[in-house]
């Protein structure tokens, strides 16, 4: 009897093998408590106020700005893939194109809770869509971001609806089937926001003119950064789905997708990689012999701070760089699963790195001459926010894989 | 964010801002509204039946899809693809010429050969003369 109670069989996919419940709950406990220990720090945060974090007017930006910015970017992969598909009928890339949406929707929805922490008022949030500022780079991130979540829920229904109990309800089949028909129409309006907004929040920290080591020149009213974000978040994406896929796969101990998926997410992945550094390197140029010279400063002296010396330039642009960019991209390299993975590793650490530096090393850096370098450490509380978005992540991710088809290539697809 | 809001201009900036922000949430509310309202014309022509059947059947396992013919032993193995429906299916007058095999054992239950059977537990047989008997199987009429 007690077996037939911790069963829930009913509700996996026909045909898809998973492991017991009892062994699926002890994975999902650590992750819980986390989770459980995130929520609490954050309420917290949003009872007593930000004095619950190490963040102060001078350090606005820490820990959860670069977990927000790193999320955003690896999850970008769920609009890229989608446009790849729907747009470029990149049909190849279909079997990814499920667990595309569950991820960003994941890093989207995590996004979104940590900023409501992060403003501090989170039911004054409204203001800023009723009075917003059509001037200032964040209304436009805060516009998309929200479009693009809502966008990124209508686009995770249907994979809801398609769980084995789920179907059995003939007005929730059928609303999923029209739905399903009507997601080339969301994929377009995704792509557009999450150009916009992956543009905005690069573009946020190129007109910080008060801030010379973030500061760009720029193309009419869009700072280099603008441009840059994107391509780094287009580049990251597919790398970070390879990533997911191929730990599910591993933990699951079976092939989910085809080779050849992965090879062509790899080569996206690398000719992008290699654009974006190309890009950098040339924005880099300019900004250390003409934009920073013009504003007063030897460039080279934000780089005489340590940590914060030239080795992490050279990291963000070489290292996490220009060598993934030539794993993913070259055949030889490109052939092997093991060098596949770790060029994709590395592009998703070099654009986490280029978040931490533009989040972390602009604000610690000091501007004027009074001004010292300032050390910044997160509170537990912070710290414990960011670990149960992961954990949000990781928990949402895995009920996903165990009760909805993510990697089906069913005949209605 | 409106005309007569705190902080709204008749300024190019604003009108262009808002603008591309209405019009995607007027697509994101279309498509949602779109995709009910079609919901709701499928239930309406009776389409949505057709629909959850064919989901059902390709929830199917392979053993479940076999078709009629091989039932009646004309062919030796065959799996359908058209969801059970016959008049879709471009081998069926090619099988159909061929002799029956007597009673078929599926699923616990004897089958005849010569009618046709529902999912439903009904059968239809046809007589030469045109006209047809409808009847129960063996597990609709068991007590």
């Amino acid at each position: 009897m007690a077996s037939s109670v911790l069963t829930d069989s009913r509700w996996i996919a026909r045909g898809a093998e998973r492991t017991s419940l009892s062994r699926f709950l002890l994975w999902l406990s650590p992750w819980t408590v986390l989770l459980a220990i995130g929520i609490y720090a954050a309420g917290l945060c949003l009872l007593y106020g930000l004095n619950q974090t190490n963040m102060d007017n001078r350090f606005a930006f820490g820990l959860w700005i670069f977990l927000d910015l790193g999320i955003i970017a690896l999850g970008a992969g769920a609009f890229f893939t989608g446009f790849l598909v729907y747009i470029l009928k990149r049909v190849e890339l279909k079997p990814i194109l499920n667990t595309a949406v569950v991820v960003g929707f994941i890093c989207y929805s995590g996004a979104v809770a940590i900023l409501m922490i992060d403003v501090g008022q989170p039911l004054r949030a409204w203001f800023t869509f009723w009075h917003p500022n059509t001037h200032s780079m964040l209304t436009e991130v805060t516009f998309c971001i929200s479009c693009y979540l809502l966008v990124l829920s209508l686009e995770y229904i249907p994979i809801l609806l398609r769980n084995r109990q789920m179907r059995k309800l003939p007005s929730f089949l059928v609303f999923e089937r029209q739905l399903h028909k009507l997601v080339p129409v969301l994929a377009a309006v995704g792509t557009l926001l999450s150009f916009f907004h992956q543009g905005s929040l690069g573009g946020l920290y190129g007109v910080l003119r008060g801030r010379p080591f973030a500061f760009r020149a720029g193309i009419l009213i869009w700072p280099s950064t603008f441009f840059l974000f994107i391509l780094s978040a287009i580049a990251s994406g597919p790398s970070f789905l390879m990533l997911i896929t191929a730990t599910v796969e591993k933990v699951s101990g079976r092939r989910l997708v085809p080779p050849e998926v992965f090879r062509r997410l790899g080569f996206i992945s690398g000719v992008l990689l290699a654009i974006y550094v190309a890009a950098k390197s040339i924005d880099t140029l300019i900004w250390l012999n003409i934009t920073s010279p013009a504003e007063g400063f030897a460039p080279w002296q934000f780089y005489s701070y340590k940590p914060f010396g030239t080795p992490i330039l050279f990291a963000e642009i070489v290292l996490l760089g220009l060598v993934p960019a030539f794993l993913l991209t070259f055949r030889k390299t490109a052939s092997r699963r093991g060098w596949l993975l770790t060029g994709a590793t590395m592009a998703c650490a070099g654009i986490l790195l280029n978040r931490f530096v533009l989040t972390v090393q602009t604000l610690a850096l000091p501007t004027l001459p009074f001004d010292d370098f300032l050390e910044y450490t997160p509170s537990w509380q912070e710290v414990a926010s960011f670990g149960g978005v992961i954990a949000y992540g990781v928990i949402l991710y895995s009920l996903s894989f165990r009760y909805l088809p993510l990697f089906a290539t069913s005949k209605g697809d | 964010m409106f005309p007569g809001i705190d902080g709204f201009h008749w300024a190019f900036g604003h009108i262009l801002f808002l603008s591309l922000f209405f019009a995607v949430v007027v697509t994101i509310l279309a498509t949602v509204l779109s995709a009910l309202w079609h919901t709701a014309r499928d239930f309406r022509t009776h389409r949505a039946i057709a629909f959850c059947w064919k989901s059902d059947f390709s929830e199917l396992p392979v053993s479940d899809r076999r078709c009629r013919h091989e039932l009646a032993g004309r062919v030796m193995s065959r799996t359908c693809d058209n969801a059970f429906d016959c008049r879709h299916c471009g081998k069926y007058s090619q099988f159909a010429v061929l002799p029956a095999v007597g009673t078929v054992r599926s699923q616990g239950l004897d089958c005849s050969t010569d009618r046709y059977y529902h999912r439903g537990h009904t059968w239809v047989k046809p007589a030469r003369d045109g006209t047809v008997t409808v009847g129960l199987d063996e597990l609709a009429t068991r007590r």
